[in-house]
């Protein structure tokens, strides 16, 4: 087969500067596997994340039917038109006492033993369901977070010092709940019995319903609220009373969108870094053209037109872009295989298949081809339109003569100094286009590196400043409301506290009128939930940052703020000053609404002063929650205070629900964040890994364009050191420009960071961080990495004979 | 298009008034100042003249690689002015050969693969007939043993054959040499001058820009420039020059 003479030539080329071509193919390799990594885990994710939550079989809807319902309410809501399926089910707290002492809460799903358990299933993974009535099985999350082992027996309390001893009968999966890593509690699974055991009542007060038609569950909110509203106001017809219904958004996993975030930002930054990795190309095959101009133009001046001669290099281009492309495809599959892995172990999903689909390797391919080619053409159609004129006296290659332009001008008047540098700064001065090409590629990447560690800041302070809020040693929560006289009586006989405050809350929901009262809440109770809580307005314990209006006052009876979570989550109409309707187990209170407040950590939060929480409640003088402040902080003294505390109050016969010290809220909200900060961290490490390409590139690129004058440099004297010391050096000054670029673009970029990820995984922007000692350490690894750079240029440059060098054409 | 122009009656080349001025920062310089000249089949022409007597300008504009400023070029009977950058191009291949004082050729292919290039470029000999024509080009120039090297494994003079044997790919009217000697030993530049002499006789147009005085021995007819400006057009070899009339 005849190839034809163009094609050989290309293909002669690439091997001829095979140094070059195999850093720019490395370097469009790493940002392709990044994007096939970045899609292929996505595509993974999103379809195991579904596959593990759906078979779960997630209710629809539960609706809550306070002190148990018969079978009877079962009959009910399967007969009501849009119901799939239903079931009855109760949660309840405990908690668990572990072999060190510490105390973790326990949350427990509890399903009779003849449920076939079709709804908000479990995968039994060791041992058997159901479990016997002094057994328990524990999500593998929980077993694993908290080092216990299928077999052993663990005590749980459920009031002060009251525990039990029960078995761990085995580890289940539970597809539909966050791991116990990330939320710091236990998930356990049992049965009515061990309720009873416990002494806690056995009703089951949760139905469960899915609601759905022939073609399956609805995943539409306003068909499953609808079907839900029916089946409770056909129980109140039939006597049962309904308080709330708690529909989650339809299948979609508690942390669904801090997956979708992280993946969507790990995207993002590998979309940039494939367009510099494309920059990246384009520059090295300006700077080849340059060389090859003469070539150019004999080519040109034996009668191959423009579009012959930029078919060949655009084929060139292409061919590195395919090379590269076909050399990311295998690591990008274990990349994507890897970072699926990763994030589902964060998320606690189990991968059922590692498959990447066809079509991402479609989506890569053609980015990984068309990207480059694209952002190439510029370069190569300027490279390739030149003159044969200008190509044979070369006044193409060389450009503008130095000197033309103000600022070489003004260099060229620099006559003292180190002449190293001054050397090197004219030199690097020399192509201004490159010059900017160059700075802006590197700044650009500096800057995502910079901005990405910002970033993982700005999360650490999230967490920190949600943790400033709280300005106390150990929450405690009580089971129910009680009597605020005989609490606050117990707390004053707690040895070690140094100070107390109570308040109460309950769940709350915003009342649609002639409705049963709906909220988001997951069946942990947790995400996506609603609360109302009462606090002094003038409290020292909790310290939230106002972002609207006014916090409350003390005779703020009609007043409420609203934490960050409210409107979007709850009450999306609301706005400050104007009226809103809450309501607690079914009492609608209206209230003002004064003031926003940024809470991070908590759930959807209306805060009111006590007598407001009693116009909701009906219930004056009730707390649910105390905040202590003890003598000690540190974790010994936290931890003694919690159990003198829940000793007081079993002496009293007040059940707690939880005592937690804020140390745990840490570990939770660390949690939480931080999957997005290793995302950032890995995103940075990649744009570091293309800067340092594309700065070895452009230095590489230098040194061959400047291959005769080095010869020059030697035969009148220059040693190989010097001609090195002023590659290194233009290399140094090609990194103190780009830092201050990287620096300039990394104040938006963390700004815009800071808010995408902040409002996508928080729903609150991220403050803006950037420490002085973030931009030190990323200048001076800059600065490392510019010198390590252009360590093989300035060996090539010194490497260079005298005789090859004056050969050079 | 086919730009192959066919011999036609009267001189290969015709200048009339060419001027060439170009921009500098120092002011504009006149590398051509009405120049009018003809040359005829067959001719081979030796262009000489001090640096900046505007050598190279002319050969440049004679390719159609220059636009002139004022003027008029007729190489083979087409007016360059006449044609756009495109048919400009195609046109200098089929009918220009051009070799360079540092040979210019594509280090990456091999000696006869430069031969080819030009019949790839201007589709001028079928795919599976381009090697042997490029053997046979370089048989006649004498590298034929070369033909598989690449241009770095040659000697100086052994390049050059190569670049003539490339000029001569589409088998031109005309071929323009810009000081192909200049970077030549003296041996390999009289083999070089008398490779172009055989050319000429064998009706091929030559028109070389060179500064050697051994020039006389082998070409036809001497153009001196100065300033821009024919400042001596003599015949070398009257009896050549009148057979390259009668070709």
């Amino acid at each position: 087969m005849l190839i034809p003479l163009s094609a050989r030539k290309i293909v002669r080329d690439l091997i001829a500067m095979r140094g070059r071509v195999a850093m720019m193919i490395g370097a469009i390799a790493v940002s392709v596997a990044a994007v096939g990594a970045v899609l292929g885990s996505r595509a993974i994710l999103e379809r195991e994340i579904r596959v593990n939550y759906i078979s779960t079989n997630p209710a629809s809807a539960t609706l809550h039917v306070p002190g148990g319902a018969k079978a009877d309410a079962l009959r009910i809501a399967r007969s009501r038109p849009g119901v799939l399926d239903a079931a009855l089910r109760t949660r309840s707290g405990a908690r668990m006492v572990l072999a060190n002492g510490r105390r973790v809460p326990l949350l427990l799903f509890v399903a009779p033993a003849s449920d076939p358990m079709r709804i908000a299933g479990f995968r039994v993974e060791r041992g058997h369901w159901p479990a016997a009535g002094d057994e328990l099985l524990l999500e593998r999350s929980s077993l694993a977070y908290f080092g216990l082992h299928a077999g052993e027996r663990i005590a749980l309390e459920t009031s002060g010092a009251r525990t039990w001893t029960v078995r761990i009968a085995g580890a289940v999966h539970d597809g539909a709940v966050s791991p116990s890593s990330q939320e710091g509690i236990a998930y356990g699974y049992a049965t009515p019995a061990l309720l009873s055991r416990l002494g806690k009542a056995p009703g089951l007060d949760e139905l469960k319903i899915v609601a759905g038609d022939a073609n399956g569950a609805f995943t539409n909110v306003r068909r499953i609220d609808a079907v839900a509203q029916d089946v409770g106001t056909a129980l109140r017809a039939r006597g049962v009373a309904v308080t709330r219904i708690d529909a989650p958004p339809p299948l979609r996993h508690p942390h669904q969108a801090q997956m979708e975030t992280a993946t969507g930002l790990l995207m993002t930054f590998a979309v940039l870094t494939l367009l510099l990795g494309a920059i990246l190309i384009a520059t090295m095959l300006g700077s080849m053209l340059t060389q090859q101009i003469r070539q150019i133009g004999v080519m040109k001046a034996l009668g191959a037109g423009d579009g012959t001669v930029f078919g060949m290099y655009a084929l060139m281009a292409a061919a590195i872009a395919v090379a590269a492309t076909a050399v990311a495809l295998v690591p990008s599959v274990l990349a994507a295989r890897y970072l699926a892995a990763v994030v589902a172990g964060l998320f606690g999903i189990d991968l059922t298949s590692l498959d990447v689909p066809w079509s991402v390797f479609a989506v890569e391919i053609a980015a990984g081809v068309l990207v480059p080619v694209a952002v190439a053409y510029a370069p190569l159609a300027r490279g390739t339109s030149i003159t044969v004129r200008e190509a044979i006296d070369g006044t193409a290659r060389s450009g503008a003569a130095f000197g033309t332009l103000r600022l070489q001008s003004l260099l060229g008047r620099w006559n003292t100094g180190n002449r190293t540098l001054r050397l090197a700064l004219r030199n690097v001065v020399r192509h201004p286009g490159r010059l900017a090409l160059v700075v802006m590629l590197l700044g650009a990447s500096g800057a995502m590196f910079v901005s990405a560690i910002g970033t993982a800041n700005g999360m650490q302070a999230v967490v920190d400043e949600g943790m400033s809020h709280r300005r106390y040693d150990v929450a405690v929560n009580l089971s129910r409301a009680e009597d605020a006289a005989s609490v606050i009586r117990t707390m004053n006989a707690v040895p070690d506290v140094q100070a107390f405050e109570t308040g109460i809350t309950a769940s709350a929901t915003i009342p649609h009128d002639g409705a049963i009262d709906v909220t988001r809440t997951y069946p942990d109770g947790g995400h996506g939930s609603f609360t109302m809580t009462a606090v002094r307005p003038d409290t020292a314990f909790v310290q939230l940052p106002l972002t609207q209006g006014r916090w409350l006052r003390g005779d703020d009876a009609n007043a409420v703020v609203f934490n960050h979570l409210v409107i979007p989550q709850q009450a999306h109409d609301a706005r400050v000053g104007e009226l809103v309707a809450i309501a607690l187990n079914g009492r609608v209170a209206r209230y003002r609404l004064v003031g926003t407040v940024s809470d991070f950590g908590n759930p959807a939060t209306a805060y009111v002063t006590e007598s407001g929480f009693a116009r909701a409640s009906g219930e004056p003088g009730r707390v649910s929650q105390i905040r202590v402040v003890t003598r000690g902080h540190d974790g010994a003294a936290r931890a003694a205070a919690v159990a003198a505390i829940q000793r007081r109050f079993a002496d009293e016969g007040i059940v707690l629900r939880s005592a937690t010290p804020v140390g745990q809220f840490r570990l939770a909200l660390n949690g939480h964040a931080l999957v997005l900060a290793q995302t950032l961290g890995a995103i940075a490490v990649v744009m570091a890994i293309v800067g340092i390409f594309g700065l070895g590139s452009a230095i590489g690129s230098g040194v061959l364009e400047r291959t005769r004058e080095f010869g020059i440099m030697r035969s009148i004297g220059a040693s190989s050191r010097a001609v090195a010391a002023i590659v290194v050096v233009e290399g140094l000054l090609y990194g103190a420009l780009s830092a201050v670029a990287a620096l300039l673009l990394s104040i938006p970029l963390t700004l815009m960071l800071d808010r995408f990820i902040g409002m996508q995984a928080f729903l609150v922007p991220l403050p803006f961080v950037l420490p002085p000692a973030v931009v030190a350490i990323s200048t001076a690894v800059g600065f490392a990495a510019a010198a390590l750079a252009s360590l093989a240029g300035a060996l090539a440059a010194a490497r260079l004979t005298i005789r090859d060098a004056l050969a050079a054409v | 298009m086919a730009f192959r122009t066919d011999p036609a009656p009267g001189p290969v080349v015709a200048t009339r008034g060419l001027s060439k001025a170009y921009s500098s920062p120092s002011g504009t310089v006149t590398a051509l100042d009405a120049v009018t000249l003809t040359i005829e089949r067959g001719e081979f022409v030796a262009v000489v003249g001090p640096s900046g007597s505007g050598k190279t300008t002319l050969l440049n504009v004679l390719a159609g690689i220059d636009v002139p400023t004022a003027g008029e070029v007729i190489v083979q009977g087409i007016a360059l002015a006449r044609l756009g950058d495109a048919e400009l191009t195609a046109w200098r291949g089929r009918n220009v050969g051009l070799v360079f004082q540092f040979f210019q050729l594509l280090p990456t292919l091999t000696v006869a693969e430069n031969v080819m290039l030009p019949m790839e470029f201007c589709a001028t000999v079928p795919p599976r007939e381009r090697a042997g024509c490029a053997r046979m080009l370089l048989e006649r120039v004498g590298i034929a043993g070369q033909a598989d090297k690449f241009p770095a494994f040659l000697s100086g003079g052994q390049q050059q054959r190569a670049a003539i044997a490339r000029a001569l790919a589409n088998d031109p009217a005309i071929v323009l040499a810009d000081e192909p000697t200049g970077n030549l030993d003296s041996k390999s530049g009289d083999a070089i001058r008398a490779l172009f002499a055989d050319l000429a006789a064998a009706g091929t147009t030559v028109v070389m820009v060179t500064h050697e005085h051994s020039i006389a021995r082998y070409a036809t007819r001497e153009i001196a420039l100065a300033d821009g400006a024919v400042a001596g057009d003599r015949v070398l070899h009257p009896a050549a020059r009148e057979s390259a009339a009668a070709c």
